[in-house]
């Protein structure tokens, strides 16, 4: 498994250029993409040009910045300028930002390489990554199988060693639900962690930008390089580096375990969760049993008030300024909305339409109201959970990765959110690290969720369990580059 | 249950054509998932008495900048001209 301790290491010792790394994840990428569609743009003259940069500064024998080499893939949703950005729309199809995101300005100020863009859902909009304009990532662990969404490119990226580790965004568990489904760890951090400045807005009070990587460490060394604060982006607060504060051990840990995040779960994802409860308790933590009886509240909660603040930012897209535009229309008002029907997808529009509803007169206080009502009683639950307990633990999602084109409807496959959605309404951070498999082979993810900035305790907890395990959930696919 | 008249209303205000779209099955789509949203209109739990904001909002002060030149900003415009975008009133581009 490529992690980015081993990489730097190889970098450092002179056994690998950056140039020759560069060249071998290109050439798996090139090579393995059209069957796992991972990425949208491969971003080779990019990737080669800061190699080089960081085969000068090895020659002359200068320090290496922590993600100084690493190639990464970072998701078409975050805006590289001068690089192709398409929120795997027909709509963004052919943009290229004038402007970095504040999360990328600082991996491309050290020098981190990067492969090219992720695929997603359209926009950030799914949970399978198959709402892709580009079609979509297919799952490394098993090919019949979805990659998760909506970061489902970059986590098939990491899985099928096509890059060291990802870049994501998560508004309902758009980096966690991927990484379970691949078998990888994804960190979603407390809302105004890490800047949104330059990420495509899908629900702006839901948005949150964030690791997925192959190990819980990997994960903790990305969190230190993208939690500044940021005077441009209003809502960011910044964060600590948290992989000076990791020790791995959970002894005396209050570990919560609210039973309704366990209600109906399949026997396959039960019994790996069930296993990680012994082990922790094993190493020291205790153990708290909970009640969270609003979780049934969550998903509309969530869906309502995404879809609105969706209709809300999607609203900008008219195609004058840029993106995708109708080519027949009667008049400017038919032009815009002809460009918005041809450019946005099935789910996209469906989305728009629900967050136009529920924000209408007549319907504003009855569903958009009541919804951010419900979400400070979310909150507050929270909270008082979290006065009992350091960690809440649950499954990330209460199944493993579905078969490619399962077909499902709009509402089934909302309901696949349902543990990872809660954590976004509160602005809090969770991991999801693999515990396990089901009996296909595939990967069972673990949620470990925090108090607000309590990034170290969840990844701390999320360190302790891969070190008792020895790391043997952690796998990646037999593709790509092997170091 | 939503209709396909209040849809019609709908789409025109967020802007959405819904020529060449299925509007029965669209329809069915957004019932389903507006009868699903309609749980929380019966939730009987005790809700406070305003939501607050999800974040302090720290506004900086209105200081004129330099911005991104024009010629970059119009870069990714289907049409521009003299400067400016181009919006058309009136027929198809050719």
């Amino acid at each position: 498994m490529n992690t980015i301790k081993n990489v730097r290491h190889l970098l450092k010792c002179k056994e690998i250029t950056c140039r020759e790394l560069t060249v071998r994840f290109l050439k798996a990428a090139e090579e393995l993409n059209p069957e796992l569609t991972a990425y949208i743009t491969l971003t080779r003259e990019a990737a080669l040009k800061t190699a080089d940069d960081v085969d000068k500064k090895i020659q002359k024998g200068e320090e290496l910045q922590p993600l100084e080499g690493i190639p990464f893939c970072l998701k078409d949703n975050i805006s590289t300028k001068g690089l192709r950005t398409t929120c795997a729309s027909r709509m963004l199809e052919d943009y290229t930002p004038i402007y970095d995101a504040a999360v990328w300005e600082s991996l491309k100020g050290q020098n981190a390489v990067i492969i090219g863009k992720g695929n997603m859902d359209e926009f950030a909009m799914g949970s399978t990554c198959e709402n892709s304009y580009f079609g979509g990532a297919k799952n490394p662990r098993n090919l019949g199988h979805v990659a998760g969404g909506s970061s489902g490119g970059v986590a098939a990226a990491v899985a099928g060693n096509l890059a060291v580790y990802g870049i994501g965004s998560d508004t309902g568990g758009s980096i966690r639900m991927p990484a379970s489904f691949c078998g990888l760890v994804g960190l979603k951090p407390t809302y105004g962690a890490v800047s949104r400045r330059g990420l495509i807005a899908y629900g702006s009070s839901l948005d949150q930008i964030g690791p997925i990587a192959a190990c819980t460490e990997d994960a903790a060394a990305v969190f230190d390089e993208i939690c500044a604060k940021d005077p441009l982006d209003m809502t960011s607060e910044g964060s600590e580096p948290v992989s000076d504060k990791l020790t791995g051990s959970v002894r005396g840990l209050r570990i919560g375990l609210a039973k309704e995040f366990f209600d109906g779960l399949p026997e396959s994802v039960r019994r790996p969760l069930d296993e990680a409860v012994d082990l922790y308790r094993k190493l020291g933590a205790e153990l708290v049993e909970l009640e969270f009886p609003l979780l049934k509240y969550v998903l509309p909660t969530y869906y309502i008030i995404a879809c609105a603040e969706a209709s809300s930012n999607l609203g900008r897209y008219d195609g004058l300024r840029y993106g995708h535009r109708a080519s027949a229309f009667d008049d400017l008002n038919d032009f815009i909305c002809r460009t918005r029907s041809e450019g946005f997808g099935q789910e996209v529009r469906r989305r728009i339409l629900l967050g136009a509803y529920v924000l209408s007169a007549g319907y504003y206080d009855a569903y958009y109201n009541k919804a951010q009502l419900l979400r400070k009683s979310i909150k507050n639950e929270f909270s008082k959970m979290f006065s009992r307990c350091d960690v809440l633990l649950t499954p990330t999602v209460p199944v493993t990765a579905l078969k490619s084109g399962a077909g499902m409807t709009p509402v089934q496959m909302y309901q696949t959110d349902i543990c990872t959605c809660s954590v976004n309404i509160a602005g809090l951070p969770a991991v999801s690290l693999p515990c396990g498999h089901d009996g296909k082979g595939l990967p069972v993810g673990m949620q470990l969720i925090g108090d607000k900035f309590s990034e170290d305790v969840v990844l701390n907890a999320s360190l302790a369990f891969e070190r008792e395990t020895e790391g043997s959930h952690l796998k990646t696919a037999d593709m790509g580059v092997l170091l | 249950m939503i209709t396909v008249d209040e849809l019609k209303k709908i789409a025109a205000l967020a802007k959405l054509s819904l020529d060449g779209e299925d509007v029965e099955a669209l329809r069915r789509d957004i019932d389903n998932v507006l009868e699903f949203a309609d749980t929380i209109a019966q939730a009987a739990v005790d809700l406070p008495e305003e939501a607050g904001g999800e974040a302090s909002w720290r506004f900086r002060e209105d200081v004129c900048r330099p911005s991104y030149p024009a010629e970059e900003i119009l870069k990714n415009a289907g049409e521009r001209q003299d400067g400016f975008f181009v919006a058309r009133q009136r027929g198809g581009l050719i």
